[in-house]
This record gives C-alpha cells, sequence and structure tokens, in this order.
C-alpha cells in the first residue's frame, strides 16, 4: 500500500524512526529471565474500566498491560441470517507488525469459539479489543495466556455467557490453551526456536502445561468470585 | 363499529426513571437537573473533574528500563475516561525537512524569538476507542489537526531544541567501542575535527494518544495528556560510526552510471539521553466550557409559590468541563480555551450555539481557564 | 456451497466413528489428487500452478532480484493474494504471517553469491479459487515453484569485500536453485479421529484443525491449530496432537516424492 495516508498527521515523509544501538543487550537477558519466572506470581486483574464498552479488563504483570474491551453482543451489518454470533478480535500494538498481530488474533478466535456460547446470540456480533500498552518479550507467543485471560474477564464483565474457565500456558516458545480441567486440548501454537531438537514431541510440554493449568484457572475464579 | 366505549379512560402521566429519561430526552433530563442547580453528573456548574496522572510509566527512561522506542508518554484519567499518551522519535535530514507553507504568510515581527518558522510541533496521531475498527472518524482528524495547529502556533516547542549533534562511534583495536561527543570531551579535539559533515538532522516527535472509555468532549483531555508527556520526554544522544563518517563511494556499473552513495546510519545512543527542552512559559492547558439557556418550562413545579414565569428572561448559565452525554449533545454553545497559569491565553475557540455568550460568561470563563491552569500544572 | 444441518451430522457421524469413513472414501493419510504444472511463466525464474481435486487452484512465480545482504536481512518473502478476499482480510494476513515464518527455515547460505551479495527470492501466490484451508495447496505449489527455479549462473569472483563490484552473470547458463523448501500439512480433528487434507465438506464439520509443517523428513515447527469452521469447533483429546505428528513424520516423505 504507497497511498499516502491523507486522514492521519504522519509527519515528513524522509524520517526514519529511531534505532537504539544496543550496548547493554547482554546485560538485559538475564534480568528478563528472572522476571519470566516471576510473571505467574504478580498479576494484577481489574475489570470494568472502560465506560463505553459493554465490558472490560486490564491484565497487568511486571511489563505487560493488556486493555481487553468487548463491544456487543451487538448487531452485525450482514444482511443473511446468521444463527450464531460472530466472534471478532482485533489486538493493537505499535511493536508488532500487522499480519502477525493478524495470525495471532485468529488464533485467539479459534481458541475463544470453543467455549464462547455463540449460539446464544444469533444474527450479532462480539468484538474483542485487545490493547497492548506495555509489551517487553519480543514474541508475541509469550502472551497468549494473559490474552486469554484478559479475554476471558472482559467477556464475563460484558455479561456474556461462557462454557468453561479456559487458559493458556507458555513454555519455550509454545503456547497451549487448555479447557474441561485440562481435559482438552483447544489451541496449541509453536514456534520456531533457536534451539530446534531432532524429531518435534509435544506431549511432555502439553503435560507440563495441565500441571500448571488448574493453578492459573484458579487464580481467574478467585478474581471472578471475588468482584 | 358505531357501538362507541364510553367508559371513561384514566390516563396516566407515564414516567421514567431518571437514567431512562435521560436516553429518551436528554435536553429535558439536562434541563431538570440543571434547575435543580446541579448537572447530570452531579457536578457543581464550574466544577471540574479530578485528574489523576501516571506519568511516564511507559517510556524507555521510565521506572523499568525496557527495551522500547517510546521516549515520553503519559497516562491521564479525568472522570471515566483516560488518555494513555506516547511518544516517539524519528530522525530527519534538515535538507529535506517540510516547509510549512503555514509558516511563510504568518510573517510576525522582526523579532527572531517569537517567529513562527523558529518553532515546530509534534505528529499527533489520535485515537478514540470505540468498538470500530476501521478507517479514522472525523473526531479524530479534528482533534490531530486542531492539536497540531495549536501546539504550534503556542510556541512551545523551538526547533533548535530538536537539533542533532551527532557524536562518533570509534572502535579501538581492541574491539571496544567508545562514543565520543564534540561537547563533552576536550582531549579528542583531533578526531572532532576529523568529522565534518554539512549535513544537518533533526528529531521529530510523533504523538500517539490513545482516548479510552469516551464520556464527553475530549480535546482538552488529549491536550493536557500530551502536556505532561512531552515535559517527560527525553531525547537520546546520536552518534555515527566512525567507519561511516567517511564512507563515500561511487559505484561505478560497466561505466555508464556512476552514483555517489553516502550512507550515514544515524544511531540513538541507549544510554545517554538529555530532557527535551521546552519553552516552559509556553506551557498551557486546555480546559472547555458551554453555555446553556436554562429552559423556564422545563423546571420541575413542585413548589408552592408558583409565581407567574416571566417568559422573556433568559437565564443563560456557565458550564465548566463538559461531560456526558446529554451534555454533549444539549449544549450547543462551547469555548474551548488553552491557557497558561499567568492567564495568558494560547487557543480560544468558540462555537455559536442557541445560547449567547455574554462578556460576563467570557471572563468567567477565562478565569476559570487559568485557575485550571494552575492547578493541573501544580499535578507535576 | 453450504451444507444442511442433517448433511453435517451424517458427515460427523461417519467421521467421528470408531471405524471412519471420509465421504470420498480415502484413507486418513491420504491425499487427493492434485495436478501440478510448472515453468509455465516465461518472465519469472520459477512458476507453478497447482489444481486440486476440488478445483481449488494457484499459481505461483518465483522472482529474484541481487541485493547486499549485510543491509537486507530478509532474502525471502512471500506475498500471498487470494481471490474475493481483501489483502487486509483476517486469513490473507495470517495466511502470509505463517509462511513468511515457515520460509525463515530455508538455508538462505544457498541464496548467497559473494560476500556482499545475494539472491532475495519473491514469491507471489495467487489463489485462483479455494474450498477449504488453502494453506496446504499454497505450500505444495511453492514447494514445486521452487523446485523448478533456475537463477542466472555467477561469473564474478566471490571475494568482493575489497573490491566494490557488482556481481555479474553468465548470459545463458543458470544453475537450479536448490532449496529445500518446507511443506504445510493440514490435518482435521473430528471428534478422536485425524484426517490428512479434508475436504471442504470434512473441514465444515471438523472439531478442530492442525497446521503442522514438515521439512527434509521431519517435523518442524511452526505447529498450530487452527478452527475450520466456526460451528464445530471445541476442545479436543491432547494426545491428538502427538498422533498428527507421527501420522506427518510417517506419510510425509512418501507425499514429496509424489510431488517430484
Amino acid at each position: 500500500m504507497n497511498v499516502q495516508d491523507r486522514r492521519r498527521i504522519l509527519g515528513p515523509a524522509g524520517a526514519k524512526p529511531l534505532v537504539f544501538a544496543n550496548a547493554e543487550a547482554k546485560e538485559d537477558k538475564t534480568v528478563k529471565e528472572e522476571t519470566q519466572l516471576n510473571k505467574n506470581l504478580s498479576i494484577s486483574l481489574q475489570r470494568g474500566i472502560i465506560s463505553n464498552a459493554n465490558g472490560s479488563s486490564i491484565v497487568e504483570t511486571s511489563g505487560i498491560s493488556l486493555l481487553t474491551s468487548v463491544y456487543g453482543p451487538r448487531s452485525t451489518r450482514s444482511m443473511s441470517f446468521e444463527p450464531r454470533a460472530t466472534l471478532n478480535i482485533i489486538l493493537q500494538s505499535n511493536k508488532f507488525d500487522t499480519s502477525n498481530l493478524k495470525e495471532i488474533s485468529n488464533f485467539l478466535i479459534s481458541v475463544l469459539q470453543c467455549c464462547v456460547c455463540l449460539e446464544k446470540y444469533p444474527k450479532s456480533g462480539i468484538d474483542l479489543f485487545i490493547n497492548f500498552n506495555i509489551e517487553d518479550e519480543d514474541e508475541l507467543v509469550q502472551y497468549i495466556p494473559i490474552m486469554i485471560m484478559s479475554c476471558m474477564i472482559a467477556l464475563m464483565d460484558a455479561d456474556i455467557e461462557v462454557s468453561d474457565i479456559i487458559g493458556g500456558l507458555t513454555i519455550d516458545h509454545t503456547a497451549v490453551c487448555l479447557g474441561q480441567n485440562g481435559d482438552q486440548l483447544l489451541g496449541l501454537w509453536k514456534d520456531p526456536s533457536s534451539d530446534e531438537q531432532d524429531a518435534l514431541v509435544l506431549n511432555e510440554t502439553i503435560a507440563k502445561c495441565q500441571e500448571q493449568y488448574s493453578s492459573s484457572r484458579q487464580q481467574l475464579i478467585e478474581f471472578i468470585s471475588n468482584c | 363499529m358505531t357501538d362507541i366505549v364510553e367508559d371513561t379512560i384514566d390516563i396516566h402521566p407515564v414516567s421514567f426513571a431518571p437514567e431512562v429519561l435521560a436516553r429518551i430526552s436528554p435536553e429535558l433530563s439536562l434541563q431538570r437537573h440543571l434547575s435543580l442547580g446541579f448537572r447530570p453528573s452531579l457536578k457543581g456548574f464550574e466544577e471540574f473533574r479530578e485528574v489523576e496522572l501516571n506519568e511516564d510509566h511507559l517510556s524507555r527512561y521510565g521506572v523499568e528500563h525496557k527495551d522500547n522506542s517510546i521516549i515520553g508518554s503519559n497516562v491521564l484519567k479525568c472522570g471515566k475516561t483516560f488518555v494513555v499518551t506516547t511518544i516517539t522519535g524519528g530522525i530527519i535530514e534538515d535538507s529535506t525537512i517540510y516547509k510549512n507553507e503555514e509558516n511563510e504568510l504568518i510573517s510576525l515581527d522582526d523579532t527572531k524569538k517569537t517567529d513562527l518558522t523558529n518553532y515546530t510541533s509534534v505528529f499527533p496521531v489520535v485515537e478514540v476507542e470505540r468498538g470500530r475498527a476501521g478507517a479514522c472518524t472525523d473526531e479524530e482528524m479534528t482533534l490531530s489537526q486542531k492539536i497540531y495547529d495549536s501546539m504550534l502556533h503556542s510556541k512551545l516547542l523551538p526547533k533548535s531544541s530538536l537539533k542533532i549533534e551527532p557524536g562518533i562511534r570509534i572502535t579501538d583495536d581492541d574491539g571496544t567501542m567508545e562514543i565520543i561527543y564534540s561537547d563533552e570531551s576536550k582531549q579528542h579535539s583531533a578526531e572532532e575535527n576529523s568529522f565534518k559533515t554539512n549535513r544537518k538532522w533533526s528529531y521529530l516527535l510523533y504523538a500517539k494518544i490513545k482516548v479510552f472509555s469516551r464520556t464527553g468532549p475530549v480535546f482538552d483531555l488529549c491536550w493536557n495528556s500530551l502536556m505532561y508527556a512531552l515535559q517527560s520526554v527525553k531525547l537520546p544522544r546520536a552518534f555515527i560510526d566512525e567507519r561511516a563518517t567517511d564512507l563515500k563511494m561511487t559505484i561505478r556499473t560497466r561505466g555508464r552510471s556512476a552514483t555517489v552513495k553516502e550512507t550515514y546510519d544515524i544511531l540513538s545512543d541507549s544510554s545517554k539521553q538529555y530532557p527535551l527542552n521546552l519553552n516552559k512559559e509556553n506551557i498551557a492547558f486546555a480546559s472547555n466550557y458551554g453555555t446553556i439557556t436554562l429552559d423556564s418550562e422545563a423546571k420541575l413545579t413542585e413548589e408552592a409559590d408558583e409565581e407567574d414565569i416571566d417568559m422573556d428572561a433568559v437565564e443563560t448559565i456557565l458550564l465548566a468541563d463538559l461531560d456526558t452525554e446529554s451534555e454533549e449533545t444539549s449544549v450547543n454553545t462551547t469555548l474551548s480555551i488553552i491557557s497558561n497559569d499567568k492567564g495568558d491565553l494560547k487557543h480560544v475557540s468558540i462555537l455559536g450555539g442557541d445560547a449567547n455568550i455574554s462578556p460576563d460568561n467570557l471572563r468567567k470563563s477565562i478565569l476559570l481557564a487559568q485557575q485550571r491552569a494552575k492547578d493541573l500544572k501544580d499535578k507535576l | 456451497m453450504s451444507l444442511s444441518i442433517a448433511e453435517k451430522s451424517y458427515l460427523f457421524d461417519s467421521l467421528s466413528s470408531a471405524q471412519a469413513l471420509r465421504p470420498d472414501g480415502r484413507l486418513p493419510y491420504q491425499f487427493r489428487p492434485i495436478e501440478i504444472y510448472t515453468d509455465f511463466l516465461p518472465s519469472s525464474n520459477g512458476s507453478s500452478r497447482i489444481i486440486a481435486s476440488d478445483g481449488s487452484e494457484c499459481i505461483i512465480s518465483v522472482k529474484s532480484k541481487v541485493v547486499d545482504h549485510t543491509v537486507e536481512k530478509d532474502l525471502v518473502q512471500v506475498d500471498i493474494d487470494i481471490a474475493g478476499e481483501r489483502d487486509d482480510s483476517i486469513l490473507v494476513e495470517s495466511i502470509t504471517s505463517l509462511f513468511n515464518k515457515i520460509i525463515d527455515t530455508i538455508d538462505v547460505s544457498k541464496l548467497q553469491l559473494t560476500q556482499k551479495y545475494s539472491f532475495k527470492i519473491y514469491i507471489d501466490v495467487l489463489v485462483l479459487s479455494t474450498y477449504s484451508y488453502p494453506v496446504s495447496l499454497i505450500s505444495f505449489g511453492i514447494y514445486s515453484a521452487l523446485n523448478s527455479t533456475y537463477l542466472p549462473k555467477l561469473i564474478s569472483s566471490f571475494d568482493d569485500l575489497e573490491v566494490e563490484e557488482l556481481p555479474t552473470f553468465h548470459d545463458y547458463d543458470l544453475v537450479k536453485l536448490d532449496v529445500s523448501p518446507p511443506l504445510i500439512f493440514v490435518l482435521a480433528i473430528v471428534g478422536d479421529n485425524i484426517f490428512i487434507d479434508p475436504a471442504f465438506n470434512e473441514s465444515k464439520v471438523a472439531n478442530n484443525g492442525l497446521i503442522i509443517s514438515w521439512s527434509q523428513g521431519k517435523v518442524i515447527a511452526p505447529v498450530r491449530t487452527m478452527a475450520l469452521n466456526n460451528t464445530y469447533v471445541k476442545g479436543f483429546k491432547p494426545s491428538l496432537v502427538q498422533e498428527g505428528i507421527d501420522l506427518v513424520n510417517k506419510y510425509g516423505q512418501d507425499i514429496v516424492n509424489a510431488l517430484v
């Protein structure tokens, strides 16, 4: 798309964005690893902050802040009769490119379709907007668990019926989304990692996620029952 | 068909809950509230919403060291609405710098200090979140343009403070890199002189302003948030790699064409930065007002001593900090003022409507704007 | 083309039962017949046209350019266009993103010309018609297009760091591009059963889909799940992922052998 955007004030065309020389890249690594370990411990959840949306949530951990808002169920523009609601997720971030974001949102839609009772809302659309306010990691796959968590809270805040409380976990470039007490796999996302082994075995990773799933689910349930 | 039911029919007045009435007839709801002496949001006529600030948590110079490209930020919360402003930077070579046609038209007095061409503005993109994806709305376009223009004309951001004095990165024989800035080190004057380029660069500032949970007009919130964010901006020192300073190669392709290729990759120092130099006295804050004529008929007539209401006497009142849907739709006469704490006005726009803006109200609003600006300035 | 509730219910029952029966009688690992024509675009370095038995069709062109690889890091770029879909639609963007990720597994050293310059490969995909999730078709097309790609032969010297010269090429001779492009398999999960290469009607009743990448004899990342429709989507037994991977590991090579 080479068409210049005339609707926004984008500044002169010849400008280049700032490029920071990463002199301290090595020091950063160790700090990052530490925060990754603590990520599950310090998580702050909030809901109902956006008054012009049907439901909203903020999920924050150190280095990540996600704001999710739900609009809907509302009428769609489609002329034909749809017996089920259409679910749509839009990710907004300054850091990642759009095709990458759209691939993740496509994945999230697949996962959330498993638990949102879409048949309860015929002829309507449910739109979720996920805004990244702070992002520390370079890989979107790291955010999948938190995105699912914030979507679940926002959906419940909007009083949209869900059949299950689902959760996700990321281990080493692999995100696993589970439901039904961990018995059902709802989504799996594996990105290429640098340490590629000979044969791809995912059973172990999934088993590990199943173990941890109940604690993250418990956290969500506690939050929901407290408010 | 000829039988007419002769039973008397009782007609009950339909009554609505206040929140329902506010949806059906915002105008009436507003008038009812005003006649009781307060506004639908339960504020007084000249009461502002409380502003909460969350300064600079998002930028790389914020609380934790982060590896992002945001160089200044602000989160402003006002009532239910909150505004997230992030400022990023860019670099442009001065020869190709844009010419603002507007600047040439307005030639102010001779003193260089006030000449508009010496000032620049940020490039704002305002996004108001309302659950729609796609092209930006009229409101967003108007807001961005208004912020851009007001910033330029408020002479807040002198071009000189965005100038880049690039340093040089030198790689020693043993592979350690060192960055030398001419204004910092004296002993390297030899190297400093060896690199002289007639090319000049400037920073550009981009502001992304996201408005969440919009409940009323948002221009003043966006502007104020941008003011706070700008004050948190730190510009990184920039440098050019030594190897690139004398890089000028002629590429010959089969003897036909010769192109001179000069690549200066300006990099930003991730450890050294300095605060953006603003014209501090021109930092001003925005507020908005509306005037509305009280509709005497909308008054709740429960008072016993109901006199003949003089239908000709028109009472207009001034409302500060318009909020809620009913005020936004019913108050057609609005004022938007950008003023600093000393009462220097940077921008005033008055949109006429059905109500008259009396000199009295105008004076009052300007005074309020000054007080508000003082309040907001002290928040930092 | 849409299926009635009764048709879907029949399909689901037959596909999810213990003795699963696919509507066209295929085995779980069996592909539908495909037709591939290669090298049909004279102005491209390599091209292919691939037609599936249901009429899905896709054309691929491979073009190349000489770039300075110290500046340009991405040496392979995939661009996908699907007829009837907007460029920024979620389907097109997510497929493009997937392919750009998987194409990174290509060994770019094969594209290096000199110490400074490399070929940059542009793969343009145009999906003319499609009835099911088209990634498998596209990846087979890219595979055959890249395998039929011939690039000009370099005659200037490899070592050009000191001398400033652009690579020069032989006037006629071409060298076959020798990369081993990865493939993507789409698997449908229906109940506890798993099928390679779901047809339109099978996708419509699939509980979930698996996207599995394969390169040089083994399954590699990315691996994804993907909803193939929006009515039957639900969770599945976690062990099915490994079953799917094993299935692709087992039959992947046979399928590739059939392609060339």
